[in-house]
């Protein structure tokens, strides 16, 4: 794919995030996120052959830009205590900054699982912030810092 | 035919025993002489070898058995008749992870060690016999393997060698190589019963296959069948640091093995676990011959 392509696609999916977040998977239709963009219907279609496909690439997007943030804490040299201080501050900068991202994850992936379920089975689309979370625990654990939860 | 005398020390004669299971032992026996060993016909008492009376010519010298500077046969310090024929032999060759690394009989004693390592660790006793050293490790050897590498080394072919002075032939990759288990390790699938052919041992049984070398799936005990193939864990007899501790269980931290494919970074294996996980296929949970006929 052309690097022109791929970064208007990437703009569809900034752009279709924010409309996602605000007014749910259902409500915004693909002629809505096009005209938002400036664009026609049938050029959407050339970038994203429907609006699950959209979303399933804007909840990859979502966990590539969380996992690049908690990547740098879990390569950095800061105590399990410290990282994760950094790690909710982050997360919070994201919220306040980027509010779209979080509200997209909460408002569209986990309220409607059945636009996931072919395409973005078990972790897959959120493969990249999984794994980095996970690192986190892991290394916390081998160092006596992280406990699995005790269940009551 | 190469003369070969073998030496036992601290041992449990394991590696001696397990070389008469040689399916061409005959044949092995018609080419090669046996100045000395532990079972089979020797050319000399195990005295004659203690009081220096060889005079023949030794091609490969043996050490079976973890060391100990202490130890003494006939009332003779063990070690120092072994570096008589050190000087003599033509290539020396550790048999057994005890002569290679220290192994079983090195445990709870700190003053006993391998002929060229204690673990990970090279020591200098031996250090001016590492040249025509070879270490055939495993607890115990494969005797396809021992004998391989005599016959290799009296045919004068060259061996590769590891960092631990391991033929690469046959310690070149992992005993996870050839193990009919791999389906279920690519897709992280241990739902395993000891004894059963399905599911995979690395996730909670202990498994040490992907970051152990060896050939055990691939050249298959008594030729029929390997640890993990019947349903035991592989426990990593032919590495420096074997035996460890709690050999059936996978030590974990927040659910994620502690130890690793060798080589293989965290990251890497996350998100290839992440990704396997994500599909559960029916087959793999199976059990495939108490299911019934279709």
């Amino acid at each position: 794919m052309s690097s022109n392509k791929e970064k208007r696609k990437l703009e569809i999916i900034k752009g279709s995030l924010k409309l996602f977040a605000q007014n749910g998977f259902y409500v915004t239709t693909i002629p809505i996120i096009a005209k938002d963009l400036g664009m026609s219907v049938g050029n959407m279609y050339n970038y994203f052959k429907s609006k699950e496909e959209l979303a399933q690439e804007a909840l990859r997007f979502i966990s590539k830009y969380l996992a690049k943030d908690i990547r740098a804490v879990n390569e950095s040299n800061l105590t399990t205590e410290e990282k994760i201080r950094k790690i909710v501050a982050e997360y919070f900068k994201v919220a306040q900054n980027d509010p779209q991202m979080i509200e997209f994850f909460l408002r569209v992936y986990l309220s409607n699982r059945e636009v996931f379920k072919s395409g973005c089975e078990g972790m897959i689309c959120v493969n990249e912030f999984v794994t980095e979370i996970m690192i986190f625990f892991e290394e916390g654990g081998s160092q006596g810092r992280s406990k699995k939860p005790r269940l009551l | 035919m190469a003369n070969i005398l073998w030496l036992s020390a601290i041992t449990c004669n394991g590696n001696s025993h397990s070389f008469l299971n040689l399916p061409s032992l005959e044949e092995f026996l018609g080419r090669h002489n046996f100045l000395y060993h532990t079972i089979l016909p020797s050319t000399f008492s195990l005295r004659d070898i203690f009081e220096l009376k060889v005079y023949e010519s030794i091609d490969i010298l043996v050490l079976e058995g973890t060391l100990d500077s202490d130890l003494k046969k006939f009332d003779i310090n063990f070690e120092d008749i072994l570096v008589e024929y050190a000087k003599r032999a033509k290539y020396i060759l550790t048999v057994g992870t005890c002569a290679t690394f220290g192994g079983i009989f090195m445990q709870k004693h700190s003053n006993r060690y391998g002929f060229l390592y204690k673990n990970y660790t090279a020591h200098n006793r031996f250090l001016s016999f590492k040249e025509k050293s070879v270490s055939v490790s495993g607890c115990p050897i494969l005797p396809e393997i021992l004998a391989g590498v005599i016959d290799m080394l009296s045919s004068n072919l060259p061996l590769s060698l590891d960092e631990y002075n391991r033929p690469k032939s046959f310690y070149g990759w992992m005993v996870h190589n050839g193990c009919t288990r791999n389906e279920y390790f690519e897709y992280k699938i241990d739902n395993h019963n000891f004894g059963e052919l399905e599911g995979c041992m690395f996730y909670e049984h202990g498994c040490q296959a992907t970051y152990t070398r060896g050939s055990c799936n691939k050249i298959l005990w008594n030729e029929v069948n390997s640890k993990t193939r019947v349903g035991e864990p592989c426990h990593g007899c032919t590495e420096p640091d074997f035996p460890k501790d709690n050999l059936w269980q996978t030590t974990k931290h927040m659910g994620i093995p502690a130890k690793l494919p060798l080589g293989v970074p965290k990251r890497a294996y996350l998100s290839l676990a992440g990704v396997a996980k994500a599909f559960k296929i029916e087959r793999f949970y199976k059990n495939i011959l108490e299911e019934g006929d279709s």
